[in-house]
């Protein structure tokens, strides 16, 4: 925070000691204008990308093949419809949605859910008013604690009826995570960094937490019945 | 990161890049079936007899009926080359093959991964693959998928099986196609049948302690159960339909003690030669149980009337109904009373057994759930059918279908039912199957029977179902004489009946009536080294002419006649008996006048014995009419087959 | 080197070849770039900074290479696919026994798709930290959230094809949840699968969904997506 002193204004007639200038700030102001860019360091196409792209391309392809010579992709028996497995488990990335749909109705996980996921990942660049990406508490920190707070308490209680607790306790340890800044008033690297995180990078840390988590818990935490089950 | 290294680094990663595309390739052209086949073709020189080499390159049967693919032969490259008999595996050929390889394919018999190439994944149990590589022992069971309830020479471990099952009257609570029901003793009386209550709780216990042959397995009920079945039990003291024994004569009362008149009672049991079908000890026939302790078992008075009439008591017996009179009846209880005693047996303290209030509730309910009822008949309200599993698909079933318990058995169909057949507890759950104490080849004779038994589509022309036999049921006088002895017990009558004696479906084409009747009053044995012979069922002369009568008119070939023009005279006779001696030998085989051989029947009497019908038209093709026989197909002229018989005809009975 | 560079000037070469050999100038450079169809999606200049791995961890490149082998290999993997039943399964076992590196091809394209639909979803967390989806990028982050959902359908289909039970169940609980969208879902899910249960029908829709439709939106968006990162002014 600077010091107020630093804003004075200064007020003079005199144009000489005072230089008196005008900006006209027309009301929509395009982005890319605001950030001032530095003097960009620019450098041949070719070959200095080029290298580098054929050197990712040939890292991806050896990396590729030696994961391929060493583990088969799995191949089970021929498909039997008599024969369910239990539990019968979506494709990896899918897991998560199907964990959910074991916690929620069908039609809530199945389709509500994942659509409010991607109507929330499109709209992300035409409602992100806060172009500067301020830290969550840069602004009034009390009135947000306690907007951010109740939210995320009623959210809590809503997966607590669901007893959603693998959406629970991310949701609570992401909520601890972004309220610590507020908290302890000790500076260190860490809490510096995520305190400049804003809002939407919280939601998307805690989307991307939430999700991955469920993705593991559907992986390896799930046995017959899917029921709880360590993978040990 | 500046451009010189990161030249340096493009030419090391494309290094890397060339050797890491490279591997894949060189991956597959190690492979083990490669080396395999350069083997061969090594192997293949050294032999000194001339095979062609292979070319590099995988081999496969496709077999288009069944939309197969067998890439065995990759490897087993010597599989239809008689030449490679000394090769090494997997380069020798296959022993005797009954279908032609091309046809069928190699998976169509011995199971396991076919379009696979590599040694685990074709030979050995593995993940995903629910019939890997059937065992040899096993290997029959491919041969019952396609002939069904065939029962072919080459497949003795597979009709073993089948006897087994039968035997062991497994349908009793499985259903398995194909396989009749066998008699078991129904359950109404045995409460005035059995000795004792004890006997009964002792047996429950363990059944093969008390009779090592019985077929009844074990339980392994607990102690418990065991005294609420028993008095459950014990609670049937009436017969079936009103039924009551007959009291024992009183000359049993008065002599039973006597050596005369259990030496009668001997007397009979060895002419009825009982031990043809009842062992005592383990000596003599595996029809019927031991009767080793059948005094300790069984009252006397049960014991006699069942001598008189056993379907009395036991509707479904094949036991024949000998005609014993009251007196000689007697005289075999009072024999089997004095002999067959368990001289172990403890005496009973005396004390008297109060059973519980609700014992028969809990009885019942016990009856049901071991299912008794699958195997013995009870007349009592409330019994359910309990059966166990259907197996009539067993051999197919699905390694995900079944509970392997805590068990460490390799997770493989045949080692599933191996497992269960031999120790039927071992995948815990809720199994009520009993345990049988099988032998080693028992155990392996069945689970070939019961993999055969599979669900498999395989295609109508490769389906050999045997002829569906036809029951032949005696209507009238004569299927009551048949229904009494037993006759079909140990006859067989249009492919249907026992194996133990002969055929009688052309039986008077065969035999000479005269004969016949003579043998109905004492029966012999014909072939010296055969011990089991026709029991002297004491049968009545109305009864025998009734049965010649229906023997002369109905079990007749009438194809089996000698050529019209034919006339025994001296010269014929002469010249067969040459031909017998000499040219063909006969005497290796048969004994005429005390020499020659033991293989086949005596030809003493047989002119007396056999029609001239039978004998020539034997002579020319034994194996029309006996299959199996091992006389041998001589292909002798009509004239040398006429002379035989004329000089077999010669040899009758002289009445010394 | 020398017969090298005698074939760089002769005729043929040069017809084939635009560029000149040696490169030296910035000129030549620039040509290099100018002259190739698929180069000069790339300014002859970037940003020094922009190229650096740790602005961007090659993410959305890593992305584009993987599709690129997973058109590679699935091409030569159509040549060996039957969408029927039971053959689909009996083609998988053929590529592992007995076509030549069959199962490298189907390992390659196995473990590319899995790892695809990660830096793809990495890219996208990527983009969004670094805050490179304001405008104009906004519509060019709609076209990211499109390919990623393409990507997850393509490896979806994908799954269904070898027609193991893996496959067979994953699907049908992928399938099952489409029936819940409201008034609409059986039918959909009806179309989806040809039929009421997976079948014949299905394996055909969903080859036909994996090797023609989908790939070729995912082309289409791909190009739109780098065309657009070109006109907002390079990597951000």
């Amino acid at each position: 925070m600077t010091k107020k002193e630093e804003f004075e204004i200064e007020i003079s007639s005199d144009s000489k000691a005072a230089i008196q200038r005008l900006a006209i700030v027309p009301k929509k102001t395009p982005v890319k204008y605001e950030q001032e860019k530095p003097e960009e360091n620019l450098v041949m196409t070719f070959p200095n990308l080029i290298i580098r792209e054929i050197i990712c391309f040939q890292i991806v392809v050896i990396v590729l093949s030696i994961i391929s010579l060493f583990f088969n992709a799995p191949l089970e028996e021929l498909a039997n419809p008599q024969n369910t497995p239990n539990p019968a488990k979506a494709p990896w990335y899918f897991l998560g949605l199907q964990e959910l749909l074991h916690t929620f109705p069908p039609v809530v996980a199945g389709v509500l859910m994942p659509l409010l996921v991607v109507i929330a990942l499109i709209i992300i660049p035409y409602f992100d008013i806060n172009i500067k990406r301020a830290g969550l508490w840069n602004k009034n920190p009390e009135k947000t604690l306690l907007v951010f707070s109740s939210v995320v308490f009623v959210f809590l209680i809503i997966m607590f009826l669901f007893d959603a607790f693998s959406i629970l306790v991310p949701t609570l340890l992401i909520y601890i995570l972004a309220v610590s800044p507020y908290l302890i008033k000790k500076r260190n690297a860490f809490i510096n960094n995520i305190a400049s995180l804003s809002l939407a990078g919280w939601i998307m840390t805690w989307f991307v937490s939430v999700t991955v988590i469920l993705i593991i818990i559907g992986t390896y935490f799930r046995g017959p019945g899917w029921s709880w089950v360590w993978p040990w | 990161m500046n451009l010189n290294r990161l030249k340096i680094l493009y030419a090391v990663i494309s290094i890397i890049f060339l050797l890491a595309l490279a591997v894949s390739p060189l991956k597959n052209y190690f492979k083990a079936w490669r080396n395999i086949q350069n083997n061969f073709n090594e192997t293949v020189e050294k032999l000194p007899q001339k095979v062609k080499p292979v070319s590099i390159g995988l081999k496969q049967i496709w077999v288009a009926d069944l939309d197969r693919i067998d890439r065995c032969t990759t490897c087993h490259l010597g599989i239809d080359n008689s030449k490679l008999e000394s090769a090494p595996q997997p380069f020798k050929p296959h022993s005797k093959i009954y279908h032609d390889i091309e046809k069928f394919g190699c998976t169509i018999c011995h199971e396991g991964q076919g379009l696979a190439t590599e040694y685990d994944a074709v030979h050995l149990p593995t993940e995903f693959w629910d019939r890997p590589l059937l065992p040899k022992k096993y290997i029959q069971s491919s041969c019952g998928k396609c002939h069904i309830n065939e029962k072919l020479n080459s497949t003795h471990l597979l009709n073993f099986g089948k006897e087994l099952i039968a035997d062991l009257n497994c349908t009793g609570c499985h259903n398995i196609p194909g396989i009749e029901k066998n008699f078991v003793p129904l359950l109404d009386g045995i409460g005035s049948k059995v000795i004792d209550r004890n006997w009964l709780v002792n047996w429950l216990k363990d059944p093969a302690k008390i009779q090592p042959d019985t077929k009844m397995p074990d339980f392994l009920l607990t102690d418990s159960e065991v005294e609420t079945l028993a008095d459950f039990l014990m609670s049937f003291k009436s017969f079936r339909n009103g039924i009551t024994l007959d009291a024992l004569p009183d000359v049993y009362y008065k002599n039973k003690d006597e050596e005369d008149f259990i030496m009668l009672g001997q007397t009979r049991f060895r002419e009825a030669r009982c031990i043809s079908c009842h062992a005592i000890e383990g000596k003599g026939g595996k029809l019927a149980p031991d009767l080793f302790k059948t005094a300790s078992k069984i009252k006397d008075t049960w014991i006699y009337n069942y001598v008189k009439n056993p379907k009395k008591l036991q509707p479904e017996v094949e036991m024949p109904q000998y005609g014993f009179s009251d007196e000689e009846a007697a005289a075999i209880t009072a024999y089997i009373e004095s002999e067959f005693v368990d001289w172990d047996d403890e005496e009973e303290t005396g004390s008297v057994h109060t059973p519980l209030a609700d014992f028969y509730e809990k009885g019942l309910a016990l009856f049901n759930k071991y299912n008794c009822g699958g195997c013995h008949q009870l007349s009592a309200k409330g019994i359910n059918q309990n059966a166990g599993p259907d197996l009539s698909e067993i051999g197919s079933k699905k390694i995900y279908q079944i509970d392997w318990g805590k068990t460490n058995v390799t997770h493989t169909v045949y080692d599933y039912i191996e497992t269960k057949v031999r120790s039927p507890r071992e995948f815990g759950g809720n199994t009520r199957m009993p345990k049988y104490n099988l032998t080693e080849r028992k155990v392996e004779a069945i689970t070939t029977y019961l993999l055969s038994l599979k669900e498999e589509k395989l295609p109508v022309n490769f389906i050999h179902p045997a002829d569906k036999k036809t029951e032949s049921s005696l209507q009238g006088k004569v299927g009551k004489i048949f229904d009494r002895y037993a006759c079909l017990k140990c006859h067989s009558l249009n492919d249907s009946g026992g194996s133990i004696a002969p055929d009688l479906t052309i039986v008077s084409s065969q035999l000479n009536t005269d004969w016949l009747r003579a043998y109905f009053k004492i029966p012999f044995t014909i072939r010296p080294i055969v011990e089991e012979r026709m029991p002297n069922l004491f049968i009545s002369n109305e009864e025998i002419e009734i049965l010649l009568n229906y023997f002369n008119t109905v079990l007749l070939d009438d194809n089996l006649s000698t050529p019209i023009n034919w006339a025994v005279d001296k010269k014929s006779e002469e010249r067969g008996a040459s031909l017998f001696y000499e040219r063909y030998g006969c005497q290796s085989c048969h004994i005429i006048e005390g020499k020659g051989g033991y293989v086949g029947p005596p030809l003493d009497e047989a002119g007396s014995r056999l029609k001239p019908g039978w004998i020539y038209n034997w002579l020319m093709n034994p194996q029309k009419f006996k299959p199996e026989t091992i006389e041998p197909r001589t292909e002798m002229p009509e004239q040398d087959a006429l002379d035989i018989t004329a000089f077999i005809m010669s040899l009758k009975k002289t009445d010394k | 080197m020398k017969i090298l560079n005698w074939l760089a000037q002769t005729k043929i070469w040069q017809s084939i070849f635009r560029t000149k050999l040696p490169i030296s100038t910035n000129l030549d450079k620039s040509l290099v770039i100018f002259n190739s169809l698929t180069l000069h999606i790339h300014p002859v200049k970037v940003r020094l900074r922009a190229i650096k791995f740790s602005y961007t961890f090659y993410l959305g490149m890593i992305s584009f290479f993987l599709f690129v082998l997973l058109i590679v290999t699935g091409i030569l993997l159509m040549l060996y696919y039957q969408p029927a039943i039971p053959h689909a399964y009996n083609n998988m076992k053929d590529l592992e026994f007995v076509v030549s590196n069959g199962s490298y091809l189907r390992n390659m394209h196995r473990w590319s798709a899995h790892l695809m639909v990660i830096t793809v979803f990495l890219h996208m967390l990527r983009v969004f930290y670094k805050g490179a989806y304001k405008p104009p990028r906004e519509f060019n982050w709609i076209i990211g959230i499109v390919l990623l959902i393409i990507t997850l359908l393509l490896s979806y289909t994908g799954y269904l094809l070898p027609y193991d039970q893996l496959s067979y169940w994953a699907v049908t609980v992928g399938t099952n949840i489409v029936q819940y969208i409201p008034i609409a879902g059986e039918k959909i899910r009806f179309l989806l699968l040809g039929g009421n249960e997976i079948g014949e029908y299905t394996l055909v829709r969903f080859y036909v969904l994996h090797c023609v439709i989908l790939p070729l939106f995912m082309v289409l968006l791909i190009a739109l997506h780098f065309w657009r990162i070109r006109k907002d002014g390079g990597l951000s």
